[in-house]
């Protein structure tokens, strides 16, 4: 099909064809099979060799993870994006934005080559970039990861991965419509104490698994100091406010609603429950071997909200995920931290950087060679950048991710309305509950479509 | 008290009826006290930022009452939007419980906003989330007289509900010089999915730069 054996015009049409990416990867390839020839050579460190790649939200998640791509050399951050020039609110009350971003970006490299952008449609019209990284507030999730996986970019998307269960289900059928990389920003599966605790769960070391419990964090930290600035203010110079709202309903300025608290305030996110929903509830699914489906009953619901005049997510919460074949997954504040898998001849805990089980006999039992041996990744950019050269599938999908959340979701839901839901998972609804089956979308303010 | 039910059902929507004919009023016209509690001037003056404790307590009543308590939560609700004093941010908040409430004598009176430009977005939100016919035919009616940003609103909340009696006003649009709009229409024929949607589709003779928008529309129309 390619047949660019002349160089000159024809081979320019050739390239033209050619996706930047599959050039990418016959170029690394390449680049095995002639190994002994040195880089320097192949010129392997110039800016038009790398994976081109965009960050979008430079706030909190957005400049730590853009750290840790830095350091990939088979990587060049060209832009970063965000709706805030400079400027507090971020953890601790620290300065983040597009311009302290850029910054970092031109000292990691040594010069100015970084362009700064306050609108992300600005970013994914470039055609010069391969990848985008996805750091924005929740409510800025969907739309931002469906524009770009229309513009056929690659996808590094922090979790939790959608405001609402709708927004999941087309950002998923949009990665998957236009054949891109995906990789959720859920690291936990990139930790081998939970891989191992997956394993062990799902080659029957506990038995017959019957309960799984997650414990989250609770309550609505002060993250960035700001939860006392309730009053309504002037929009600080270079920060687009309207743009930050975005298809969020409209509300005034003030500094508690924006920065890293936007956690807490359902118009912007789940608060700890889809915060960690990302996490400990994706474990539990990778262990029950549930990730492409979902309960069919939330129950036993019990929760309190904030009461902050500007925040209203859960405070305490505590509520059962239901599945088909019996198995409850407990989603609370009060069990212990990190997930407990509960079959009839043990238990195994897992939590970062430790994991731990009923016995030494399940500890330290080996998993052999023609049993279950779960996707293997030891470091998540690292994962996501091969995947990108090699267009195999990153240790996080969208898909897993969407149905991971979707527990956070429903337990949000079932919280609100206040009382056991029965959900479908393969049409996804809420059944015979139609005012909880509303919150499964969430209207968009205009001019944005979901 | 079975007898007394339907009784009481009638007399809201009487009230109901002669609220809606002449939005917006004053509070006193549709009887706010009909929740006993509750005080209406506490959301009519509402801002952000203010205490937040008595909306907590209508939340809290919304999220545990009975069917019958719903409706005249509902009616309480409906007067509060229809309160021409009531501030934004009492409007939002009202607009808000009477998505969750989904009582459909609340329709007409959130339909009477949907073309007032500071208040239209958020009678669109409780709109799009009450699962009702009367619902789809409210937008598809206010799609055709809308214009800019609400226009976007509307075929926002269309798509999202899958209106599939609106594909001939979203197919109108389409093909219409609003380049903006037309994006939003192609979207939302795709959403909806279906043949009458690939039909409008086959039909929309959009500018190049929409190109693939449509492409997009297509695969997502025939999934």
């Amino acid at each position: 099909m390619e047949k660019a054996v002349t160089m000159g015009k024809e081979c320019e049409i050739v390239m033209k064809n050619r996706t930047r990416r599959s050039f990418l990867k016959h170029t690394a390839l390449a680049g095995a099979a002639l190994a002994i020839i040195p880089s320097r050579v192949l010129g392997a460190d110039a800016p038009s060799n790398k994976i081109t790649m965009a960050f979008i939200g430079t706030g909190n998640n957005g400049t730590n993870w853009l750290h840790q791509f830095l350091r990939d050399s088979r990587v060049r951050v060209v832009a970063v994006c965000d709706v805030n020039k400079e400027g507090p609110g971020y953890w601790n009350n620290t300065i983040r934005g597009r311009e302290p971003a850029r910054r970092t970006v031109d000292s990691a490299y040594g010069d100015t080559s970084c362009n700064a952008y306050e609108d992300y449609r600005e970013v994914i019209a470039r055609n010069d970039i391969d990848a985008i990284y996805i750091g924005t507030p929740d409510h800025w999730h969907g739309v931002i990861a469906i524009d770009a996986a229309n513009a056929k970019k690659d996808i590094y998307g922090q979790k939790p991965l959608s405001l609402t269960i709708a927004e999941g289900r087309a950002m998923s059928d949009a990665v998957k419509r236009n054949n891109v990389i995906w990789q959720t920003g859920s690291q936990q599966r990139s930790d081998s104490n939970f891989r191992r605790a997956c394993e062990l769960v799902r080659n029957g070391r506990i038995g017959t698994l019957h309960t799984v419990r997650c414990g989250l964090p609770g309550g609505t930290p002060d993250f960035g100091k700001t939860a006392h600035l309730t009053e309504t203010a002037p929009i600080p110079e270079g920060f687009n406010y309207d743009l930050w709202l975005g298809p969020a309903p409209k509300a005034p300025y003030c500094p508690a609603r924006v920065g890293v608290n936007f956690r807490w305030n359902l118009d912007y996110s789940g608060g700890q429950i889809t915060d960690w929903g990302g996490h400990h509830p994706d474990i539990a699914q990778w262990g029950m071997n549930t990730e492409y489906t979902g309960p069919v009953a939330i129950k036993n619901v019990k929760g309190k909200f904030s009461q902050h005049p500007i925040y209203n997510t859960a405070t305490e919460y505590y509520y059962e995920c239901i599945y088909t074949n019996g198995v409850k997954l407990i989603i609370s504040n009060q069990e212990r931290g990190g997930v407990t898998f509960e079959g009839t001849d043990g238990w195994v805990w897992a939590n970062r950087g430790s994991h731990k089980a009923s016995s030494q006999e399940i500890m330290e039992s080996r998993i052999e060679e023609n049993e279950i041996h779960l996707y293997k990744s030891d470091d998540h950019v690292t994962n996501f950048v091969d995947c990108m050269i090699s267009r195999k599938m990153c240790v996080a999908p969208i898909e897993i991710a969407h149905r991971s959340i979707t527990l956070a979701h429903l337990g949000n839901i079932a919280l609100r309305v206040g009382r056991d839901i029965q959900w479908c998972p393969v049409k996804e609804e809420v059944i015979d509950d139609p005012a909880a089956n509303a919150l499964v979308s969430r209207p968009y303010r205009a001019p944005w479509i979901l | 008290m079975k007898n007394i039910i339907p009784l009481w059902f009638i007399a809201l929507l009487i009230t109901l009826t002669i609220a809606c004919s002449t939005a917006p009023q004053t509070t006193t016209q549709v009887g706010l006290d009909s929740w006993p509690g509750l005080n209406p001037d506490t959301l009519v003056t509402y801002t952000l930022s203010q205490d937040r404790s008595s909306l907590i307590q209508i939340e809290e009543q919304v999220r545990t009452a009975t069917p019958a308590q719903k409706s005249a939560l509902s009616t309480f609700l409906v007067g509060i939007i229809q309160d021409e004093r009531t501030t934004y941010d009492g409007f939002d908040f009202a607009c808000r419980m009477l998505a969750r409430l989904h009582c459909e004598d609340s329709i007409a009176p959130l339909a009477a906003y949907l073309h007032c430009p500071e208040r239209s977005d958020m009678a669109r939100y409780a709109l799009e989330q009450i699962q009702s016919p009367n619902v789809d035919a409210v937008l598809v009616q206010a799609l055709q007289k809308a214009e800019g940003k609400q226009k976007l609103g509307f075929i926002s909340s269309i798509s999202s509900r899958k209106v599939d009696k609106a594909i001939p006003v979203l197919s109108k649009i389409a093909n219409g010089d609003d380049k903006q709009a037309a994006r939003s229409a192609i979207h939302a024929l795709g959403h909806i999915g279906g043949i009458q949607a690939v039909r409008a589709l086959n039909n929309v003779q959009a500018c190049e730069c929409l190109d693939r928008v449509k492409l997009n529309a297509y695969l997502m129309a025939t999934r």
